[in-house]
């Protein structure tokens, strides 16, 4: 455990009375990206300001590099902590030129470093041929990757990114994030960011930690948040779904009102909900992409409201039962809303909580 | 290009909004009623300072010897040095108290970050009259320290000397400053300086590197309105006897008589001021560029052991010169000369300040309101530049002013006797000169942009799309303007006209210099009787326009809290 670059360990922060953090930890290695994903105002950012220094924490400790920067008694100040942060706003200095921007952290370095310092950055941003010009005479995309360059100048052991692309047109940010994560790979940064965006995060992050309330539910992969999530919270905000009542049958099966689900069933939501050995009853959670459309199929429903998307349709469907599921169908099957469709069920794994009292 | 359709549409929206529209010729662009109305508000606005700069090229050969003889190279001197003192204070005062307000967290912070605003309420004028009452050679310091010391007190600072008057104004003039750099602080402030520690620096050098030079359009404007101040301020240096252009002006035209000499030193002024109105519009422009939304993040940072003594103490000080000691001293003498002063003459005193006062306030928001309306029809350059124009009268020092004013309405005063007699055979005297309505027109010269500023901002608020959608709806113009326009800018122009009315109130040249024979307001029977070194009997009516001042500060307060 030693090696890892960031650790928080039961960190709490609290503003007045109000506790926006409570008992949080995390850990993150040498040249991983991590991600906070939560809602607005679920104190992601304030997790991200404690790791930097500009917040101090009333419990637990942060551990940089080997090095306890941050515990209820003592607070290391955000210039000692070697660390690179984007702000939301960007918070580029007006008065200065890009070029003077990227260049304000380097005050340790020759004259000559600088120099080569600046332009190097400045070809990984492809700014080069604006690097003379004014911040406010800068695109909103430009001003973000000057907010970048500036804070990967100086080298930092942990570059911190709040909302990076949150001021940015949708086109814009998934272009950006694809290039940052290019550049942050490519100068092996380790990096946390913090976004409400969850296809920021996993265009992003190789470990995204789901927040809620102060708290980190889930910290995992993207693949595992989407597949396996822990509880009710993480499953309704990664992806589209939908939960359908079931009965579990036995160890490996679950029956729902489309049949039988067998195959694995993720014992961890069960017992999050605790589910006792009499009460069988269970919500299965249905992705979209579970529900396959099929002609052929003796399952029918009918097509209550489409949405379409370009390449697919996604399709909510009622069941003979009032059920409700989702299903992501070719755009080639174009069917009127009211039309009775074939579907049949193609579940991986059986993720199943507990029902609500 | 603009083709006929769109110029046919246009007049159709036009005549639709109850505008008149006429056309100067077929053949040339029309200029439409509103477009007239602000020109004609801008040509009254030019016309002083175009009479005052004639001047200049005007054979005054023999007057300008003389100036430059006599008088010329101490009032140059002395205004510059006051100007240099006063901008130096003020800066000092205004960035540190700011700095401390906006970012230290301290006991007492809240109340004194809008206590310091305190002295924008007493004129400076009568901070001068009680500065001079308490620490000159009769006043009660020096006297008890004579007392004390049992000897002549030749170490004491000579209190009217440049030193006096540069202090006074910098008591009475920081606040500008103050009030732009803590915005400065606050809105970006905070944010650039944890930028900054994020690339290694810490607090002191964040704030050398980062917020002050960031925060430079800012404090740089707040000193362009105290430079403005300070070459316009008559009262003050009246009070201390102390020479620049303003009282050099004055004197000049009721000493010497010689309206001549008034407009030379008048033209010298205007010149002065009009290339800080240059710079300060240059300030502007930046501080656009650098506009950010306020820090999401107030955590203030903690002073702690002997720093919040340090800072508290520095404030308190500041404030107690600056506010509490001039109040509570007028309160004192106000008191003692209470049954003598408050007579008949206070009274009438009083009726004619506040009569001038809500005249000016009237006609200036009227014409505030004409200038927002036809910014509103018109987003042409010509229209806009005249509106800019129409409101530079902020700048114009008083005393140029009312020289400005007096000279054109003379000769068309001249005119109109003699067409009068012309066609009627009456002598009738001079109809304008030395009537109320010279010192309105000076008053709403001069004021303008103080009423203009609050309206026009309300009528932001008003976009295009709510009128279309009224329009939409069905609502004509009429019911328009009476649901729509008049609730959302009432408290614009409330504003605007409690602005213009205390302003009005405190004014001294224009009051002084316009006025008709005898008619004596309070601001005349302050430079009366401080003129005499009767510091008593100006405190009365000195206490009653330092609580007029009180009022904008409320406002204000009262706006920013929301």
């Amino acid at each position: 455990m030693n090696s890892s670059l960031l650790r928080l360990a039961h960190i709490r922060h609290s503003y007045g009375e109000q506790t926006v953090i409570d008992d949080l930890s995390l850990t993150l290695e040498t040249g991983e990206i991590g991600c906070l994903l939560g809602p607005s105002g679920c104190g992601k950012t304030t997790v991200l300001r404690c790791i930097g220094g500009f917040e101090p924490i009333s419990a637990g400790e942060i551990v940089l590099n080997g090095v306890n920067v941050s515990n209820a008694s003592v607070i290391v100040p955000p210039e000692q902590r070697h660390i690179g942060m984007v702000f939301q706003d960007y918070a580029l200095f007006p008065h200065l030129s890009v070029a003077a921007n990227i260049d304000f952290g380097l005050y340790r370095l020759s004259k000559s470093d600088r120099k080569l310092r600046v332009n190097e950055l400045l070809q990984v941003v492809g700014l080069s041929d604006v690097a003379k010009k004014y911040p406010h005479e800068l695109s909103g995309g430009q001003q973000q990757r000057v907010a970048l360059a500036r804070a990967l100048a100086p080298k930092p052991d942990l570059l911190l990114l709040d909302e990076p692309f949150s001021n940015l047109d949708v086109s814009l940010r998934e272009r950006l994030s694809v290039e940052v994560r290019n550049i942050l790979s490519d100068q092996k940064i380790t990096a946390i960011l913090v976004t409400h965006d969850q296809h920021e995060a996993f265009a992003l992050a190789d470990k995204i930690g789901v927040m809620d309330q102060g708290e980190i539910q889930q910290w995992d992969t993207a693949y595992n948040l989407y597949h396996c999530p822990v509880n009710r919270f993480v499953a309704n905000f990664i992806g589209q779904g939908v939960f359908l009542p079931g009965k579990v049958l036995s160890s490996c099966q679950i029956e729902i009102e489309l049949g039988v689900l067998s195959g694995k069933i993720l014992r961890q939501g069960l017992q999050k909900s605790g589910l006792s050995s009499e009460d069988r009853n269970v919500d299965v959670l249905l992705r979209p992409e579970d529900i396959v459309h099929d002609d052929a199929s003796p399952l029918q429903a009918v097509i209550i409201h489409k949405a379409f998307r370009g390449a697919e349709i996604l399709y909510t469907l009622r069941l003979a039962k009032g059920g409700t599921v989702l299903s992501l169908v070719s755009s080639h099957h174009n069917h009127p809303i009211g039309e009775k469709i074939g579907i049949k069920l193609e579940v991986d794994h059986v993720v199943a909580f507990g029902q609500l009292k | 290009m603009r083709n006929e359709k769109d110029d046919a549409a246009i007049k159709y929206n036009a005549g639709k909004a109850g505008s008149f529209h006429f056309s100067l010729s077929n053949r040339y662009r029309s200029i439409t009623g509103w477009q007239f109305v602000v020109f004609f508000i801008a040509a009254v606005v030019l016309i002083p300072v175009g009479v005052v700069i004639s001047s200049l090229f005007s054979p005054a050969g023999d007057i300008w010897l003389h100036l430059l003889e006599t008088t010329l190279p101490r009032l140059l001197n002395n205004t510059f040095w006051l100007a240099f003192g006063v901008v130096a204070g003020t800066t000092l005062l205004g960035v540190s108290l700011a700095w401390f307000t906006a970012v230290y967290e301290f006991p007492g912070r809240k109340f004194f970050s809008w206590a310091l605003l305190l002295p924008f309420a007493i004129p400076a004028y009568v901070t001068a009259f009680v500065m001079l009452g308490i620490f000159d050679f009769t006043g009660p310091i020096q006297t008890t320290l004579r007392v004390w010391s049992g000897s002549d007190l030749l170490w004491f600072p000579d209190i009217r000397g440049r030193l006096g008057v540069i202090i006074v104004m910098t008591l009475a003039f920081y606040p500008y400053v103050y009030l732009l750099a803590r915005n400065a602080f606050l809105t970006q402030g905070k944010r650039s300086l944890e930028a900054a520690q994020s690339l290694g620096l810490n607090r002191r050098q964040g704030f050398f590197y980062v917020t002050l030079p960031m925060a430079r359009p800012w404090i740089a404007g707040g000193i362009m309105l105290v430079l403005m101040e300070t070459l316009a301020d008559f009262g003050t240096v009246s009070v201390f006897n102390y020479d620049t252009f303003t009282t050099a002006i004055y004197k000049a035209w009721f000493s010497m008589f010689s309206l001549s000499a008034a407009s030379q030193l008048a033209s010298l002024l205007i010149i002065i001021v009009f290339i800080l109105i240059l710079l300060e519009q240059q300030f502007r422009s930046h501080m656009r560029y650098a506009e950010s939304k306020r820090s999401q993040y107030a955590s203030r940072i903690k002073l702690t052991g002997w720093h919040t003594w340090a800072v508290m103490g520095f404030i308190m000080m500041v404030l107690f010169f600056a506010f509490i000691l001039p109040v509570t001293q007028l309160i004192f003498w106000a008191m003692q000369s209470f049954s003598v002063d408050f007579d008949q003459r206070y009274v009438e005193f009083l009726w004619h300040s506040l009569l001038l006062a809500g005249l000016a306030a009237l006609i200036t928001c009227l014409v505030a309101m004409l200038l927002v309306y036809a910014a509103r029809r018109h987003h042409d350059g010509v229209t806009r530049t005249a509106i800019r124009v129409a409101t530079i009268g902020y700048a114009l020092p008083g005393t140029v002013l009312a020289v400005g004013i007096f000279v054109p309405i003379a000769w068309l005063d001249t005119q109109l006797s003699e067409l009068v007699a012309y066609f009627f055979q009456i002598d009738t005297g001079l109809l304008i000169q030395g009537t109320l309505a010279t010192m309105l027109i000076a008053y709403m010269t001069r004021f303008l942009a103080v009423s203009h500023f609050p309206i026009d901002s309300a009528m932001q608020r008003v976009t295009r799309n709510i009128d279309e959608a009224a329009m939409g709806l069905g609502l004509s113009s009429l019911t328009i303007l009476r649901k729509i326009h008049i609730p959302i800018l009432r408290s614009g122009i409330f504003t605007a006209a409690t602005l213009v009315f205390v302003d009005v109130m405190k004014e001294m040249p224009i009051t002084l210099m316009t006025r008709p024979f005898g008619w004596d307001t309070l601001a005349v029977r302050i430079f009366e009787m401080t003129s005499e070194g009767e510091w008593e009997q100006a405190a009365l009516p000195a206490v009653t326009l330092v609580l007029a001042g009180m009022i904008p500060i409320i406002l204000f307060l009262r706006q920013t809290e929301k």
